[in-house]
């Protein structure tokens, strides 16, 4: 399992590190380039809930990029409601071949705990964060609580 | 008048070359009475030559006296130049009452003070010609010796052998010089002498200041100025006369004292003497000054030898600048006694005894390989060109080169022709002189393009191809891009200048200015392809490939019999089109992925319309290579031509193949003289698949009959309509991924393209079938609707595709493993994990492990063997995984295309285009689909803006938009419309920029108050925007 080698050093990798923002890691045994997991944001409003996450490594990887999906709905200006995310360590013209999974997630967490209003994929949501901050992280709460999975308890 | 003057002069070379001129001394190469001139020729060859001559304004010898004593005496002295000119201005004056009356002085004493230069326009019409003499005026140099001491320009090269082993120069000036002291001592007295340098001084300073005064525009008004000149000469010499006097002394005084030791006087100049020319300029003396470099630069730059040895690389460069001095000083002295040349002598010793100490080296000087100081030289001609008068130097450059050209052109053209002997020291001083004068920055000027240029290209042409190949190689190594686009530039502008100026004609096969600009521009075609990025060791698609596939065939006789045929049926080409200067330079169009300068600027629109493709193509056809035809100079051509081009070349194997039918018929064996098929539209692909094996089994060469397309149960009659309904049809189908015999690649990029599934059920054949109907797509003229990689064109144009197509291909993993190559850590075995084992998804989606070695998975991928791992890793997803349907692909196309100049006429990028037509880069076709968000809608008035100002853009203003919000400015199939765009309002107005979502097309438009603001802050964005990141 040449391409995959490095994979499964990752995944090991990731496991063993215990990240506490990143858990719950599921891989399906036959395909290892898809890879599924919660990811556990600590700044409001996103602290309210867990949040699913696909990566969706390449046949090429690492020579080509991984993909990212969001599984849970979540309110926010970067997440576009189909799940989808634009973040610029995975674009194809950005993507480094020595760029890790642990990584990519790290960035991912950093986009969801921080969002970044001024590069927005969906822009009335940027508005609200930049000129209603208290209604903004209310609808925020609402979605993670409707839709968002519950944290582990440990 | 000017026809009788032309008339004269030819007769007069005319009875030079049957007769002579009478002198049993005549040094002059054409002249009869030379005696090492032994060939006869017959009247009519005689008067070809003379005609030849006179247009190349070659040299004359004096056969009447023209009042001067010492001309007569020693007609075989005039060697030089200048002199030349001077001859043909006596000429002009026997004819041209006024101009006799005004320069009389001059011929008088044969110093040239005023060079009369007939540039003769090259063409073919000699009455064209007379029309368009122009007679050039400048003002000479230093006063002239008469006898051409500075130096020999009609010297024969390989007929002086002895003179040349010593040193090639140094004989015929010595013997000028002991002629010159004969008739100096002899017939001249200090006096006189003095009085004529005197007059020759006065012609000076009025042709300066009349230069400074009138002469600084271009020299076309010739004859007026000629007046002028008449008048104002004899006036102010009277003037001048005192006043000069003393000045004059003094200057001769400093000048002789260099005069001693110029016996090994070579010249040339380099980047420290000719600054150190020019700076002297600003001396108290400005216009005798301007005479040492005026003096300096003519006769440089008109005799090849002396340019030969100019701006040489690692000279020993205060010899040359001594040497330099010398040579000034010589050609700034007028006849002169012997007995005062000595008194001068000492004079000299004793002011610059340090500086003669290492003058001896230069004689042997190693003339193994010239290298030109390119850099020195553009620093020099900066300074020239800083110069007050710098026009004035052009000028007299111009007619220094152009006189230069029309000496090499003369030699090297007569002297093939007679294959005599030319040296190779001798090609080396002119490839060498036209290294320097391609280099200059000022070529360009429009006085340039219009009387050089011609003459520039023409001794380009006469070079040996092996020359034209080193001079290539010379623009591809050592001059700057700049460089080349310049002269590119002014190849395009001779081509056009010469087709406006002169009547359209449809044969302008012969017109041998612009052949000689689009030879000349070949070879700098070639040196853009050499110095632009190249593949390393690129093989060819092997050729082999047909017979390794016949053995094959053995077993899958039955069920692949279209591919079967089409392997058999692979007869060979018969003329050699190959371009024997590519050949020596190597020159492999398809290693190279993007020349220099862009193939388009290389295209001459006038031109291209202009020139009629049916004649060029004919003349190609008969000929190939040994024949001039703009075919084999394709890339002069616009695609749209060489389109044309393919279509005749289709028409005319139609209509040979129609015509063969014709006969066929009339001996009683009918076929049809169309390819005709009959589908049903259900069907299409099945009928087309059985009727064109059927062809292809029973007369193959049926093929490339026009296609003519009948739909079963319709009535529509094909005249191209109903094929162009088939070839959209089948294309369609056959495309289709459902139909698993291509796979969409990129899918989720902006610029999806087809690729051949490799593990398609599909038999060969129907990859064949593909191929055919491309084939047959560019065959009869049909623009198909499919987007293939650029690496398909590549490979159809017969290359084996390397690494670096993978860019094209997948820019995604290319950039993967230009990062695994570029990597320089030490952990690249831990950090990339990567064996020879390759992991890829097929068609389906699963994945397919594959070892690009024996054992792959076990060999981890170093430094030392990325190399290695990344172009096999391409060889494997560009060659060999497809190479099945590849290969049956290519041959159906081969099978309709094999003969066609294809290969010859276009570069990838151009197949396509004619494949798939140019990409309609529509823009409203964005905007009907384009989605709003965030607030905006169709109306919102900075949407209305927006539009607006992208309708309003230039096409690479809408490529770049297009890139700055997709990332790609490819159109994807189907157009515009396809990308699906989205603009969203970020937010209401500020000063930000507008940003993009590359991922997903979403443009990120703030609201700006004013369509002032959209536009200014929206071009900024699309022409600074390059590389991402987050704000």
């Amino acid at each position: 399992m040449a391409a995959t080698r490095r994979l499964q050093k990752e995944l090991a990798d990731i496991r063993d590190s215990g990240l506490k923002s990143f858990r719950d890691i599921q891989v399906d045994e036959t395909n290892i380039l898809a890879w599924q997991g919660l990811i556990l944001p600590e700044n409001p409003p996103y602290n309210k809930g867990a949040f699913r996450i696909e990566i969706n490594f390449p046949a090429e990887y690492p020579f080509k990029p991984p993909k990212i999906n969001f599984k849970t709905k979540i309110y926010h200006p970067n997440i576009d409601e189909k799940g989808q995310v634009c973040l610029p360590i995975i674009s194809a013209e950005n993507w480094k071949p020595a760029t890790k999974a642990d990584q990519v997630i790290q960035a991912l967490i950093a986009l969801v705990n921080d969002p970044e209003p001024e590069h927005p994929l969906r822009a009335e949501l940027a508005e609200e964060y930049l000129k209603d901050r208290k209604k903004f992280f209310k609808n925020a709460e609402d979605y993670a609580k409707k839709f968002g999975e519950k944290r582990p308890s440990d | 008048m000017k026809r009788d003057l032309a008339k004269k002069l030819i007769e007069r070379y005319f009875y030079l070359i049957t007769e002579g001129c009478g002198n049993g001394e005549c040094v002059n190469d054409y002249c009869a009475s030379n005696k090492r001139c032994t060939n006869v020729v017959s009247a009519n060859d005689a008067a070809a030559i003379a005609i030849q001559l006179f247009r190349l304004d070659a040299r004359l010898c004096d056969q009447h006296p023209l009042k001067v004593a010492r001309t007569t005496n020693n007609p075989s002295v005039s060697g030089n130049t200048l002199h030349d000119a001077n001859t043909s201005l006596a000429c002009c004056s026997n004819t041209q009452d006024n101009l006799c009356l005004s320069h009389d002085a001059c011929v008088q004493t044969n110093h040239s003070c005023t060079v009369f230069e007939v540039i003769p326009v090259h063409s073919i019409d000699l009455s064209r010609s007379l029309s368009g003499a122009q007679i050039t005026q400048t003002t000479s140099t230093s006063p002239q010796t008469k006898g051409g001491s500075s130096s020999s320009s009609f010297k024969i090269v390989g007929a002086e052998p002895t003179a040349k082993e010593h040193n090639p120069f140094i004989a015929p000036i010595v013997d000028s010089m002991a002629q010159q002291e004969e008739d100096t001592s002899a017939q001249v007295s200090k006096e006189e002498v003095n009085e004529d340098v005197l007059k020759d001084i006065d012609d000076h300073v009025n042709t300066c200041e009349q230069n400074g005064a009138t002469n600084h525009s271009t020299n076309k008004d010739i004859l007026d100025r000629l007046d002028v000149a008449s008048l104002s000469i004899p006036d102010c010499i009277m003037h001048n006369v005192e006043d000069i006097n003393l000045a004059f002394m003094e200057t001769m005084k400093k000048t002789l004292k260099h005069i001693a030791s110029f016996q090994n006087g070579i010249k040339y100049l380099n980047e420290t003497n000719l600054i150190e020319l020019t700076n002297r300029l600003k001396g108290p003396d400005p216009c005798k000054d301007n005479n040492e470099l005026l003096s300096a630069l003519y006769q440089v730059f008109s005799t090849p030898e002396a340019l030969g040895n100019s701006f040489i690389k690692h000279p020993p460069e205060r010899k040359k600048d001594l040497l330099k001095f010398h040579n000034r000083a010589k050609t700034s002295s007028p006849s002169m006694s012997k007995e005062k040349i000595r008194e001068m002598e000492i004079e000299k010793e004793l002011d610059d005894n340090s500086m003669d100490e290492d003058d001896e080296v230069e004689g042997d000087e190693d003339y193994g390989e010239k290298q030109l100081d390119v850099a020195g030289l553009a620093r020099a001609y900066k300074k020239m060109s800083s110069l007050n008068n710098d026009e004035f130097y052009k000028d007299v450059l111009c007619l220094a080169i152009s006189s230069l050209c029309a000496k090499i052109t003369v030699e090297l053209h007569f002297f093939k022709s007679k294959s005599f002997p030319i040296s190779d020291k001798y090609l080396e001083d002119v490839l060498h002189s036209l290294k320097i004068i391609y280099e200059m920055p000022w070529l360009d000027d429009l006085a340039f393009v219009g009387r050089i240029i011609p003459r520039l290209v023409a001794a380009t042409c006469v070079l040996p191809v092996a020359e034209q190949a080193k001079l290539a190689k010379f623009w591809s190594e050592m001059s700057s891009e700049n460089t080349l686009r310049r002269i590119l530039h002014c190849l395009q502008e001779a081509i056009t200048f010469q087709l406006i100026s002169t009547e359209y004609d449809a044969t302008f096969q012969d017109e041998t200015a612009v052949v000689f600009a689009t030879k000349t521009m070949k070879i700098l075609y070639y040196a853009s392809i050499m110095a632009g990025e190249c593949d390393r060791n690129v093989d060819k698609e092997d050729t082999k490939q047909p017979e390794q596939m016949e053995k094959k065939p053995e077993n899958v006789r039955d069920e692949n019999l279209l591919e079967d045929i089409l392997i058999n049926s692979h007869p060979k080409s018969k003329i050699n089109k190959t371009d024997p200067l590519a050949d020596i330079l190597n020159i492999n169009i398809l290693a190279c992925r993007a020349p220099l300068i862009p193939i388009s600027k290389f295209y001459n629109e006038l031109l291209s319309d202009a020139l009629e493709m049916d004649d060029d193509y004919q003349t190609w056809r008969e000929n190939g290579n040994e024949k001039f035809s703009y075919m084999s100079h394709s890339f002069v051509l616009t695609p749209a031509t060489k389109t044309l081009g393919l279509y005749y070349d289709n028409r005319i194997r139609m209509y040979e193949n129609r015509r063969f039918c014709l006969i066929q018929t009339l001996i009683g064996q009918p076929t049809h003289p169309y390819l005709k098929l009959k589908v049903r539209r259900e069907h299409v692909v099945q009928d087309a698949l059985v009727e064109l094996e059927m062809v292809a089994m029973q007369n193959p060469s049926d093929l490339k009959k026009q296609l003519a397309v009948e739909f079963d149960g319709e009535q529509g009659v094909d005249e191209g309509g109903v094929s162009k309904e088939f070839f959209h049809l089948i294309v369609e189908e056959l495309f289709n991924p459902d139909y698993g015999m291509f796979v969409i690649m990129n899918s989720d990029s902006g610029n999806p393209t087809y690729w051949f599934n490799s593990f398609s059920f599909e038999t060969a054949a129907q990859y064949s079938l593909i191929g055919l109907i491309v084939g047959l797509a560019i065959y009869n003229n049909v623009i198909l609707n499919i987007n293939l990689p650029m690496v398909v064109y590549r490979k159809l144009l017969g290359k084996r595709c390397t690494f670096n197509d993978l860019q094209d291909w997948n820019q995604e993993l290319y950039n993967g493993l230009k990062n695994l190559l570029d990597y320089e850590e030490d952990d690249i075995e831990e950090m990339f994990m990567q064996t020879f084992r390759i992991c890829y998804k097929d068609a389906f989606g699963e994945i397919v492990y594959h070892d690009l070695i024996d054992n792959g998975d076990n060999i981890t991928v170093n430094h030392i063997n990325k190399r290695e791992f990344v172009d096999k890793y391409a060889d494997f997803l560009l060659n060999e995984s497809i190479g099945v349907q590849f290969n049956a692909f290519y041959r159906g196309f081969q099978n309709v295309m094999e003969e066609s100049p294809l290969q010859y006429l276009f570069w990838p990028e151009e197949l396509e285009q004619i494949v798939c037509g140019s990409k309609v880069f529509d823009m409203s076709e964005l905007e009907e689909t384009t989605l709003y968000e965030g607030g905006y809608h169709k109306e919102t008035q900075v949407i209305k803006n927006f539009w607006d100002f992208a309708h309003a853009l230039p096409r690479v203003s809408q490529q770049k938009l297009l890139q700055f919000t997709t990332g790609s400015d490819r159109v994807p199939v189907g157009g515009l419309g396809k990308l699906k765009l989205t603009i969203t309002r970020n937010g209401s107005d500020s000063d930000r920029l507008p940003t993009a979502h590359t991922c997903f097309n979403v443009l990120l438009l703030p609201e700006y108050s004013s369509k002032e603001k959209l536009e200014e802050r929206l071009s900024k964005a699309i022409n600074y925007a390059e590389g991402f990141g987050m704000i």
